[in-house]
């Protein structure tokens, strides 16, 4: 930065000034100054000069650029005019879209908001087309798919689902006559000496000798109404997830008691644990055991425990039947009615193993013998709560291919009814 | 018919009782009572928007659009109040956007309108080189420098209406002219040499 011997005025400050000069806004008091040092500065006063050349240019550009061609003013206001009822035509036009910008871009809209408008459209296409196809295969696992209960907290891997049910095959093969093949219900069912007395006696008026019937006309049902039943069930599996809570509680509370069974009682086998649950569950004794506070802390036992319950028991999946049963219990008129539609349901289900079928009609000996049928109703009821949720943990939880392991074998088990059958 | 200054403006102008009259006139529905408000005002502003646009065709456009628009919100201006610099402010909001959104072009018929006006053929061709020289200079200029260059230059604004007009301080139109006027004197030295000669 350079200061001339007579201005105090540096040249940084005086090429300021010169724009300021030029533009007429430098105050009169600095005239002098600046004036002084461009007298004495030849670099600052050629600029000056060129800043000066390059303004009047500019003047004279502006001067002879602005002429307007003929006759053009002429015409103007009357095209102003035109163009006025163009603008009030085309808004009335669009007077059904006066949301739509006076303006509308389509390159820039799409380029602008309406990408995002765009990707949320192919989303939901995407989304349609993809559920489209799952519908169309119409398959289980869209009802009962694994990731339809991924959110429990306490859900089981299926991989070891799955290790749990192949651990039950052994269970099965030594029920079975023939080894791996399907077991005899009829011959397991005539093995248990209260099953077969009950079988021997005709059942109590509150069985009406129609269910079989009934019974028989589930076991005709084809594949694909099977499919339709269970997805017209879903959502009442779904709604399980408060009887699952709560029978969480009484499989911790059933838990607690085989931990620390009754004093005087025999020993519980692993074969018979279920059915003896099912048993003392029945009994007012149990049912309060289970409702004690320490079953609350009880009840908070990893799912883990019930499901070996449940593999113990020889529980399968077979929700749409167990949805079925559930509702058509609720809205039983009659006990009698309550107690053919569970006995209904655990034939038809294919519990026809020796656990379900005792279970069942023992049941239904005891109601019978019951002078307080309601009581014995209630008691049903809170024992059927037992199974039911332990049937609807497991159709969420371990998944299709369990699912269709115990379809194949309930089909096998169909034709083999079919075949036994006079 | 007020006389305009140098760029076009009236500087405080008083509200004229024939406007007033007009635009009531056109509010009631008559269309020619506009179209000679229209006559009255073209000239200035199209002058104004020339030398900000330059090309013709983009004043044009942009002097029919003031006019529409004028006439769109006519009822939302006050008639007490002067007509023109209202009008002007519309044409000179439409310039500066246009100047904003389109790339700059030199007007078509700068060589033929600066080749006039020299006696000297060689004077005259190193003036038409020079003119179309700063045409091309100030093209490249940022869009920011070049608007506030023209604003200065060609409508006489001052640093206080720049600062108004295009909402910076002060001191940012101060340094953002003396930045476009020393582009300008650098890419412009060649041809201040050969004019000075």
């Amino acid at each position: 930065m350079s200061k001339t011997p007579t201005s105090s005025l540096t040249c940084s400050r005086a090429k300021e000034w010169l724009h300021l000069l030029l533009d007429n806004e430098l105050p009169l008091a600095d005239h002098e100054r600046l004036l002084g040092h461009l007298q004495a500065c030849a670099q600052c006063s050629a600029a000056y000069r060129e800043l000066r050349a390059i303004e009047a240019a500019h003047t004279e550009l502006d001067a002879r650029a602005t002429e307007a061609p003929e006759a053009y003013f002429d015409s103007l206001p009357q095209k102003v005019l035109a163009r006025i009822e163009q603008a009030e035509a085309a808004q009335e036009k669009p007077r059904l879209v006066t949301w739509r910008p006076r303006s509308f871009n389509l390159r820039a809209y799409i380029w602008g908001k309406g990408k995002y408008a765009l990707a949320f459209a192919a989303m939901l296409t995407l989304v349609f087309l993809v559920t489209r196809d799952l519908r169309e295969q119409k398959q289980p696992e869209t009802v009962f798919g694994e990731r339809k209960y991924a959110d429990l907290p306490e859900s089981v891997p299926s991989s070891e689902a799955q290790a749990a049910h192949e651990d039950l095959q052994p269970l099965e093969a030594a029920q079975s006559p023939t080894g791996g093949e399907r077991p005899a219900p009829l011959e397991n069912l005539s093995t248990r000496p209260d099953a077969k007395d009950l079988r021997d006696e005709p059942l109590p008026a509150t069985a009406p000798p129609a269910e079989k019937s009934d019974i028989h006309q589930r076991v005709e049902l084809t594949a694909d109404s099977e499919r339709m039943l269970l997805q017209a069930a879903a959502p009442r599996i779904e709604a399980f997830a408060d009887t699952i809570a709560a029978a969480e509680s009484a499989i911790a509370g059933a838990q607690q008691f085989v931990n620390n069974p009754p004093g005087g009682r025999a020993r519980l086998y692993p074969e018979s644990k279920a059915e003896a649950l099912y048993e003392e569950a029945e009994t007012p004794p149990v049912l309060s055991k289970a409702r004690q506070p320490n079953a609350v802390s009880a009840a908070r036992t990893p799912v883990a425990e019930g499901k070996r319950l449940s593999q113990t028991a020889h529980f399968t999946a077979n929700d749409s039947r167990l949805a079925q049963a559930l509702s058509a219990s609720v809205q039983a008129q009659s006990q009698t009615e309550r107690l053919k539609i569970w006995q209904d349901y655990f034939v038809s289900s294919q519990r026809d193993s020796a656990t379900y079928y005792a279970a069942v009609e023992s049941l239904a000996r005891r109601l019978a013998a019951q002078s307080d049928s309601s009581s014995a109703v209630t008691q049903m009821q809170e024992a059927l709560t037992f199974y039911q949720t332990m049937e609807a943990i497991l159709a969420a939880r371990w998944g299709r291919a369990i699912y269709d392991q115990e379809r194949a074998r309930l089909q096998g088990l169909l034709n083999w009814k079919k075949s036994a059958r006079p | 018919m007020p006389s305009f200054s140098k760029n076009g403006r009236i500087e405080n102008a008083p509200a004229d009782s024939g406007d007033a009259e007009a635009i009531r006139a056109t509010l009631r529905g008559e269309r020619q009572a506009f179209a000679r408000l229209v006559e009255k005002y073209q000239r200035p502003l199209y002058a104004m928007l020339r030398r900000l646009v330059r090309q013709h065709e983009d004043a044009d456009d942009l002097l029919q659009e003031c006019f529409l628009r004028a006439f769109q919100h006519l009822e939302e201006f006050e008639v007490s109040r002067p007509f023109y610099p209202w009008l002007y402010r519309i044409a000179l909001n439409l310039a500066l956007s246009s100047m904003r959104r389109r790339k700059w072009q030199l007007p078509m018929e700068s060589l033929d309108l600066l080749s006039s006006g020299e006696e000297d053929p060689e004077k005259s061709i190193a003036a038409s080189e020079f003119h179309v020289a700063l045409e091309r200079a100030i093209a490249k200029l940022p869009a920011e420098q070049r608007t506030i260059l023209l604003l200065r230059t060609r409508e006489d604004m001052s640093y206080q209406e720049l600062s108004q007009t295009l909402g910076i301080e002060v001191g940012t139109v101060m340094s953002r002219l003396a930045r476009a006027r020393e582009k300008l004197r650098a890419w412009m030295r060649p041809h201040l040499e050969a004019v000075a000669e």
